[in-house]
């Protein structure tokens, strides 16, 4: 028999030795891949990266009090099917650019993957608890709906019910944010804010879809793969304006204004009366962190969550507040 | 069912579910390639491993999925080469001792496919780690020899004047074990 035709019947013979199943040894040695971003900013300063515990509980204070349909004595009841949130109400936002890394300006929706599905959610304003759940991310599909649930270190496994307005994505099966963006995917290492429901509350099948028994009511995402996240309930697209829009920005200080997440988006509370909805200069934006902050387009902070701002320079109409300068800076 | 392209795109952006289902349809060829060039089961399954884990990591940077087949192939036989060299390097294993124990075996009771199985695998033992990578390319995946040359990492000039005294000297080898 010729070398070759030897060869060949030899690696045939190699063929035909039984298959190795790789796959279990593979899966425990790669890392799951964070997704690419969108335009939200991931990176806090470590001035706020403290502990996440401190995250959970400062981006909580920071918001509007629980005002939601189904919140009893600080444990709300869950809904099923909220989607995220359409979260500008007015204005005229622009296309352009993000302001700078991880602010995020009134864009069109960032693509996200491919298959939505519902998850349990809280009702608005309805996140609480400053406790906190370490662990990997699970889940699984059933009929349009995703269930999730954290391993927690030490071996129990909570379904979680997720802030108003996320949503998940089937494919791959993953966490979207109040404003569609990928937060987490199954199989990622998550920090999670929030609280257990109280003692005695009844768990529907709504809340709980995988039959788990045990429910974590997740009020922020905190970190991801120990990446600070500090995504909350609420979108933190802000509506902007094209340049120029203002023609003259007024020289004197608007009333004190403190920046709240209300109603699913960023508003400017007055000391009395009710939220504002604001436009922005172009290129402004948020950022998520433990206290969500709007940034100038050099990335200089110009409002912050739960503060009271006495330096906004803008004009109110019967719509909204429309700030035009900070300080002695004007925006064209 | 998707293709490998549709599955490669969608590794690429973190679908695990997606890269098991690439593992599963490779894991036999690439299994085979890395036992072609190691002579080891259990050497040739932590290089198809390794090569997987890899592969995975940099799955990002694939620009054109349609490659993914010889990108793979291309990592497989870089980590046997490696792992053939660091065993040169130890010592620690004695490819001709496990030959003789029968490492392919499970395959044929014929006393004379047996024989020249034995005699191939003693003859492959004596060529270089990257010799034994060419032949599986060619005689294995029947590859052309421009893309194995690819797979090796080597000039196609090189690959195949490399290829030919491969294959001269594992005539010569496999004369003289009849010889025996």
């Amino acid at each position: 028999m010729k070398t070759e035709e030897r060869l060949r019947a030899f690696m045939r013979e190699v063929d035909a030795m039984p298959e190795p199943d790789l796959w279990p040894q593979v899966r425990g040695r790669i890392r799951p891949r964070s997704r690419p971003r969108t335009r939200l900013a991931w990176a806090i300063p470590p001035a706020v990266a403290g502990s996440l515990v401190v995250i959970a509980l400062v981006t909580i204070l920071g918001r509007a009090a629980p005002s939601g349909p189904g919140t009893s004595a600080g444990i709300p009841t869950p809904t099923v099917g909220e989607t995220p949130a359409g979260t500008v109400a007015s204005g005229a936002p622009s296309a352009a650019a993000s302001p700078s890394p991880g602010a995020m300006a009134s864009s069109p929706p960032p693509q996200v993957p491919s298959g939505s599905l519902v998850v349990a959610t809280l009702p608005p304003g309805a996140g609480a608890g400053d406790a906190l759940a370490s662990g990997l991310l699970g889940g699984r599909e059933l009929g349009g709906t995703g269930c999730f649930w954290v391993d927690i270190q030490g071996g129990s496994r909570e379904a979680l019910v997720w802030p108003h307005g996320f949503a998940a994505s089937a494919d791959p099966l993953a966490i979207l944010g109040p404003d569609g963006q990928l937060l987490a995917t199954t199989g990622d290492t998550v920090d999670l804010g929030g609280g257990a429901p109280a003692a005695g509350a009844s768990i529907t099948r709504a809340e709980d879809p995988c039959s788990l028994g045990r429910l974590f009511l997740v009020s922020v995402v905190a970190s991801v793969n120990g990446t600070p996240v500090s995504v909350g309930e609420g979108s933190l697209r802000l509506t902007t304006r094209p340049a120029g829009a203002v023609a003259a920005c007024p020289s004197g200080y608007l009333p004190t204004l403190t920046l709240v997440m209300a109603g699913g988006s960023l508003r400017l509370r007055p000391a009395n009366g009710a939220d504002l909805n604001a436009s922005w200069p172009d290129l402004f934006g948020a950022k998520p962190g433990a206290r969500i902050m709007v940034v100038d387009p050099s990335g200089r902070v110009v409002a912050t969550q739960g503060v009271g701002a006495a330096n906004l320079r803008g004009q109110i109409s019967a719509t909204g507040v429309a700030v035009c300068g900070v300080g002695t800076r004007t925006y064209p | 069912m998707l293709d490998d392209v549709g599955l490669v795109r969608q590794a690429q952006g973190g679908d695990v579910r997606a890269f098991e289902a690439l593992v599963e349809r490779h894991q036999r060829s690439v299994f085979a390639l890395c036992y072609t060039i190691l002579r080891s089961r259990e050497e040739a399954e932590d290089a198809a491993q390794e090569a997987f884990v890899v592969a995975w990591e940099r799955l990002p940077a694939l620009a054109e999925p349609l490659a993914w087949k010889a990108w793979l192939r291309r990592i497989a036989v870089s980590r046997s080469i490696d792992a053939a060299r660091r065993r040169a390097r130890r010592h620690a294993v004695s490819p001709l001792a496990q030959s003789a124990s029968g490492a392919v075996g499970a395959v044929s009771d014929s006393a004379p496919l047996v024989a020249s199985r034995d005699q191939i695998e003693r003859a492959l033992a004596r060529l270089a780690p990257e010799d034994r990578a060419l032949i599986a390319l060619r005689f294995y995946l029947d590859l052309e020899v421009a893309d194995a040359a690819s797979a090796v990492g080597m000039r196609v000039g090189t690959a195949k004047s490399r290829l030919h005294r491969a294959m001269a000297r594992l005539r010569t080898l496999l004369e003289d074990s009849n010889e025996d």
